[in-house]
């Protein structure tokens, strides 16, 4: 009898962790690619792109549970109860970068759970940022997070790359890669090194404006949009997911206003 | 008389746009005291986006145990029936 009754309450357990899971839940990376993306397309069109180019493997995180300053996050693999992750965030401000950071330190000073340092200058594409870094106690181990900040026009970028503090060393190489690869621009397609690659691109977008058939008609989603998705997916890997999902949304947003 | 209404007037003048001023001076302090409360709050969101979303481990860690202790009390039912 007790032990239907541990047995019972252990599946319901399962249940609710079972929602609780689905709140956390890690989207494969192609299928929101390839879903059609019509939730603030004009937001992130409007005005530049910031990007950071993730560690390979590293799989998205459900963006649709992000805080609304958070634009993405990768989530790594590790031993530990902390998985590594990579987020980005932005935040629209009047102040300058030394009180941003005075502020981020106060708030932090506030908390007997967090410490934070300021490890210096660091030089972005777009401008000198300043890196930090938080230590985080959480009950499954201590969160050790660098935080690179970088103001431009009146807006803090902001890209976090936190691991459990014990495995934080291992990935240091890894987010290194992420901090150099922070980049702001308003043409993705800029940002393609090959001259050959960037001639491609051009005329992949160029087609597909061509094409007076209606977006969201079914002829042009598979015989356009689609194959151009797979393309941007299986040809531009170096330029990392976040890359390819902000230039597919971008010129998603332009086919729309074009159709 | 006419120099009564012009002091009047300006009275009434200076007391209503001291007023209106005060109400604008104040509603730029609470616009910027909104605005300097919400600052940082980026990097504070970057910040629990680390940790939350890396617990997923933990979630998952926990109901494989679940799983496991099911899956085990299962026969141990069977058993006690008999």
């Amino acid at each position: 009898m007790l032990t239907r009754d541990i047995k019972n309450i252990l599946i319901l357990s399962c249940f609710a962790l079972g929602g609780c899971y689905e709140t956390h839940q890690i989207n494969d990376e192609k299928n929101i690619l390839l879903s059609p993306v019509q939730e603030s397309t004009a937001q992130q069109v409007v005005g530049d792109f910031c990007y950071f180019i993730p560690p390979q493997g590293w799989n998205l995180a459900d963006m649709s549970k992000l805080s609304p300053r958070v634009k993405i996050c990768f989530i790594g693999k590790g031993s530990g109860n902390l998985l590594p992750s990579v987020n980005l965030a932005t935040e629209e401000v009047n102040v300058s970068l030394k009180t941003y950071l005075d502020i981020v330190k106060k708030d932090c000073e506030s908390d007997p759970n967090c410490l934070w340092r300021d490890l210096g200058k660091y030089n972005t594409s777009f401008g000198e940022g300043r890196l930090t870094e938080r230590e985080v106690k959480t009950q499954w181990g201590i969160s050790r997070q660098a935080q690179l900040i970088v103001m431009k026009d009146g807006r803090a970028y902001i890209l976090t790359a936190g691991a459990l503090k014990e495995e934080f060393s291992s990935h240091y190489q890894d987010f290194e890669k992420v901090f150099r690869s922070l980049t702001l621009t308003n043409d993705l397609t800029t940002q393609v090194a090959s001259p050959e690659k960037k001639e491609l691109l051009c005329n992949l977008i160029g087609n597909l404006k061509t094409n007076k058939t209606s977006f969201d008609s079914d002829q042009f989603q598979q015989s356009s949009w689609k194959p151009f998705q797979e393309k941007i997916i299986n040809d531009f890997t170096e330029m990392g997911s976040y890359w390819q999902i902000l230039l597919l949304r971008d010129v998603q947003y332009q086919l729309l206003q074009n159709h | 008389m006419k120099k009564k209404i012009t002091t009047a007037l300006l009275i009434v003048l200076l007391s209503v746009s001291s007023s209106v001023h005060a109400r604008d001076d104040l509603q730029d302090v609470a616009k910027d005291t909104e605005e300097l409360w919400r600052t940082g709050s980026g990097a504070h969101d970057g910040s629990y986006t680390a940790v939350s979303t890396s617990m997923i481990a933990w979630g998952i860690g926990l109901a494989i145990g679940i799983a496991v202790l099911c899956a085990v009390l299962r026969p141990s039912t069977g058993s006690n029936a008999h």
